[in-house]
C-alpha cells in the first residue's frame, strides 16, 4: 500500500509503505493513525533532502532491520561504509548536514550512521588548517593564542 | 558533571568571542546547526589527534566540544599508518566550502577517506605518501611518523590536572598502534586517574605481558602507583599471536592489587582450561595423527611421556591400551581470548584451537588465532567491498555462508590455478578458509611422508555440509611453533 509524505515546501512524495517505514518516525504513525489516505506531514524535512531520504530508503528497503544495540560497540570505525553509501552522501556540504537532520529527525538510524561517519571522514587526518578550508571556518585566534596553540603542540626536544 | 573548563583547557583560549561576535552564530560554523546529539555521534567516530586538530580551528569548536563532557570519557589513538592513508585520501580529494556548496560539485573526499582501498592504493608515489602535518622535509619524506608521533605527545600533554580534561577521561582505546614510538599503555594508566576501561589489542610487538607485569610491580614498588589507587576494571590485551602463557596469572594479580574496583580488572585473555570437555580425540595404538601431537606441544607434554613402558613396549597384546595419551586436563599452557569464535559458523570457544582442535557445532577444524583473525579480515574486505546494499539480502547471505562451507573447487586446488586475491603474502584467502586442512598445506607447503590416518579423512560432517575431497594431511611439526 503506497503512503504519501508532504514536505516542509508542500511537495507530495508518495512511496511504498515498507519504503517509508525505513523511518521509525513514519512506521509509529502509521501504526499509531492507522491505515489512512491523508498524506504524512514532515515539517522539517524540505522536499530535496526528501527525495535523497526516499532514494537511500529505497535503496535499503530490503536491508534487515537494525536492532537498537543497548552495548554501543566503543570501537567505532568509519571507515565501513558501502560503496553505494559513500556515493550517495557525495554531495555537498550543506546537503549531507541537512541529510543528517532529517535522518535524525525520522529516526533513520543506518542513514544517520553513514552521515556521521562521512562528516568524520572529512575531518579525520586534516590539519587545523585544512579543516578551516574544508568547513569555511574563520580563524578568529589572537596572536597571543595561535603562539600558544603552537607551543602547546611543540615537540618537547625542539623547546 | 561539569564540562571541563574551557578557559583552563585551552590555557590558550578564553572564550570570550572577540572577532566571530560579529557573525552570526550559524555562520561560524557548520556544526553550530546540529544538535549535541548529533555533534557527539560524529566525534565519537574520531581519534583524539584530529580531535585537537578540530579544536584548534576557531573558538567556537572549542567552545562547542569542551561542553560536550561525554566526549572526553572515550577517546582513541589509530596507528600511524592510518593517517598516512587519511592523508593521502585527502590529498586525492577537492575540498569544499559551505559558501560555495550550491554551486560547488559534489564533495568527494568522503569517498576517498572512507578508503576504498582500490583508489588508495592507486597512489603509491612517495609525494601521495607525505603527511601534510609533517613539518620538515627529511621527517616528510620518512611519512610524517615523526611529527605525527610529537603530536599525540603534545595530544597527551594537553590533558592535564589544571585544565580538568584528564579527569574526564574514562576509556582510552589505542587498538593497533602497535609502534616502539607509541606510548604505552601503562602511560595511559598513570596519566588518566579515571580510567576504567583501556584498550590496547593488536600490539603484537609492542606488549608483553611478562614485562609489564615486572613495569607495575617496579611503579607499585616504588609508588608510582598506589595500592588500589587505580579506577581500572577492563585491559583488553589479546593480539592473535599471544598464544602462549607469559603469566596471564601473575598480571592479573597485579592489576588487581592496583584496582580499587572489588572485582579486579576484567581481562579480554585467559589461561586455556584444557581439554577436559573438548571432543574426545580417539588415538588407536601407535597413531600419530596431528591433533595427538598439537596437544602434546600445546600441553607440553613430552612425546615419551606418551609411550608406553619400555616393559610392556613388547606385549602385542596391550599396545592399544597403554598407547592411549594420559588425562590433558589442566596442563595447557596456551592463552584464549574471551571473544574467540569459530571461523566457520562463528560459535564461541573457550578453550584454545589445541585443546579443542575442531568446532562442536560445526565440525570444522579450528585453526590458530592469527588465521582465524585472517579469515575476519577476509570477510570484513569481502563485506565492504560489496557494491551494493542489495548483496546483503537473506538469500545473497545464505548463498555466501554456502559458499564458506562448501568445499573448494578441483580446479581451485593448486595454488598455480587462477590469480591470488588481495590476501597478504605468507595468509590464508577465504576460499581456502572453506578447506582447512587444504589452507594449512598450501600456507606451510607441508605434506607428510607417511600416509598416516587424519581426522580430517575421518570427519563426516552432518548437516548436509559436504566433506572434502583431499589428501591425506598431517599438520605439520612447525605449525606448533606459529609464533
Amino acid at each position: 500500500m503506497p503512503v504519501t509524505l508532504t514536505s516542509l515546501d508542500d511537495v507530495k512524495f508518495t512511496v511504498d509503505k515498507d519504503v517509508a517505514e525505513r523511518s521509525i518516525l513514519i512506521k509509529n504513525m502509521i501504526e499509531d493513525v492507522g491505515e489512512s489516505d491523508s498524506p504524512i506531514p514532515l515539517p522539517n524535512v524540505s522536499s530535496a533532502v526528501l527525495k535523497k531520504v526516499i532514494e537511500y530508503c529505497e535503496h535499503h528497503r530490503n536491508d534487515p532491520v537494525q536492532v537498537q544495540d543497548e552495548t554501543d560497540d566503543p570501537r567505532k570505525r568509519s571507515n565501513d561504509i558501502e560503496e553505494w553509501d559513500m556515493k550517495f552522501m557525495a554531495v555537498d556540504q550543506e546537503m549531507l548536514f541537512e541529510i543528517i537532520l532529517a535522518a535524525n529527525y525520522l529516526d533513520i538510524k543506518p542513514l544517520l550512521d553513514v552521515g556521521c561517519k562521512t562528516v568524520a571522514n572529512i575531518i579525520k587526518g586534516k590539519t587545523p588548517e585544512e579543516i578551516r578550508k574544508t568547513f569555511n571556518i574563520v580563524n578568529d585566534f589572537t596572536p597571543e593564542e595561535e603562539a600558544q596553540i603552537k607551543k602547546e603542540n611543540e615537540w618537547a626536544e625542539d623547546r | 558533571m561539569s564540562s571541563p573548563d574551557t578557559n583552563a583547557s585551552a590555557d590558550t583560549t578564553s572564550l570570550t568571542a572577540q572577532s566571530s561576535e560579529s557573525l552570526p552564530i550559524e555562520q561560524i560554523s557548520v556544526f553550530s546547526k546540529l544538535p549535541s546529539e548529533l555533534t557527539l555521534e560524529i566525534f565519537s567516530y574520531v581519534d583524539i589527534v584530529s580531535l585537537f586538530r578540530f579544536l584548534d580551528t576557531c573558538r567556537y569548536h572549542r567552545f562547542l566540544l569542551l561542553n560536550l563532557p561525554e566526549l572526553w570519557h572515550r577517546i582513541r589513538f589509530i596507528p600511524v599508518s592510518e593517517y598516512t592513508t587519511l592523508a593521502t585520501a585527502s590529498s586525492n580529494s577537492p575540498h569544499t566550502s559551505i559558501l560555495a556548496a550550491a554551486n560547488s560539485p559534489p564533495v568527494t573526499e568522503n569517498h576517498a577517506s572512507a578508503s576504498s582501498s582500490s583508489d588508495v592504493s592507486k597512489t603509491t608515489t612517495k609525494a601521495s605518501r607525505r603527511l601534510k602535518h609533517a613539518e620538515n622535509e627529511r621527517d616528510r619524506d620518512r611519512g610524517g611518523s615523526e611529527s605525527l608521533t610529537s603530536e599525540i605527545y603534545a595530544v597527551l600533554r594537553r590533558f592535564r590536572k589544571s585544565n580538568r580534561l584528564v579527569d574526564f577521561v574514562r576509556e582510552v582505546y589505542m587498538d593497533g598502534t602497535d609502534s616502539m614510538h607509541f606510548p604505552s599503555p601503562l602511560v595511559m594508566l598513570i596519566k588518566f586517574p579515571q580510567l576504567q576501561v583501556l584498550s590496547s589489542r593488536y600490539r603484537r610487538n609492542q606488549i608483553s605481558i611478562a614485562r609489564e607485569t615486572v613495569l607495575l610491580k617496579d611503579m607499585l614498588r616504588n609508588g608510582s602507583i598506589a595500592e588500589h589507587g587505580l579506577q581500572l576494571r577492563r585491559w583488553d590485551i589479546f593480539h592473535p599471536y599471544m598464544t602462549k602463557d607469559e603469566g596471564v596469572l601473575a598480571f592479573k594479580h597485579i592489576l588487581d592489587l592496583i584496582s580499587a574496583v572489588s572485582n579486579g580488572v576484567a581481562l579480554d585473555i585467559k589461561r586455556c582450561p584444557g581439554p577436559k570437555d573438548g571432543p574426545e580425540i580417539k588415538v588407536s595404538g601407535g597413531g600419530s595423527h596431528w591433533a595427538t601431537a598439537a596437544a602434546q606441544y600445546s600441553t607440553g607434554i613430552q612425546p615419551q611421556a606418551a609411550t608406553p613402558p619400555l616393559a610392556l613396549a613388547n606385549n602385542d597384546t596391550n599396545i592399544e591400551t597403554t598407547a592411549t595419551p594420559p588425562p590433558l586436563t589442566k596442563i595447557c599452557t596456551n592463552i584464549v581470548w574471551t571473544l574467540e569464535k569459530c571461523r566457520v559458523c562463528d560459535t564461541p570457544q573457550d578453550r584454545c584451537w589445541q585443546c579443542v582442535p575442531i568446532c562442536k557445532r560445526c565440525r570444522a577444524i579450528r585453526a590458530p588465532p592469527h588465521i582465524n583473525h585472517q579469515t575476519a579480515l577476509e570477510r570484513e574486505r569481502q563485506r565492504t567491498a560489496k557494491p551494493s546494499s542489495s548483496v546483503t539480502s537473506p538469500t545473497a547471505q545464505n548463498q555466501k555462508s554456502s559458499e564458506i562451507l562448501s568445499p573448494r573447487p578441483q580446479h581451485l586446488k593448486t595454488s598455480t590455478a587462477g590469480p591470488r586475491s588481495l590476501t597478504p603474502p605468507g595468509s590464508i584467502s577465504l576460499s581456502q578458509m572453506s578447506n582447512p586442512a587444504l589452507a594449512i598445506s598450501s600456507a606451510y607447503a607441508y605434506l607428510p611422508p607417511t600416509p598416516d590416518p587424519s581426522p580430517v579423512l575421518a570427519w563426516q560432517p552432518s548437516s548436509g555440509v559436504q566433506a572434502p575431497q583431499q589428501p591425506s594431511l598431517a599438520l605439520p611439526p612447525e605449525f606448533s611453533y606459529f609464533d
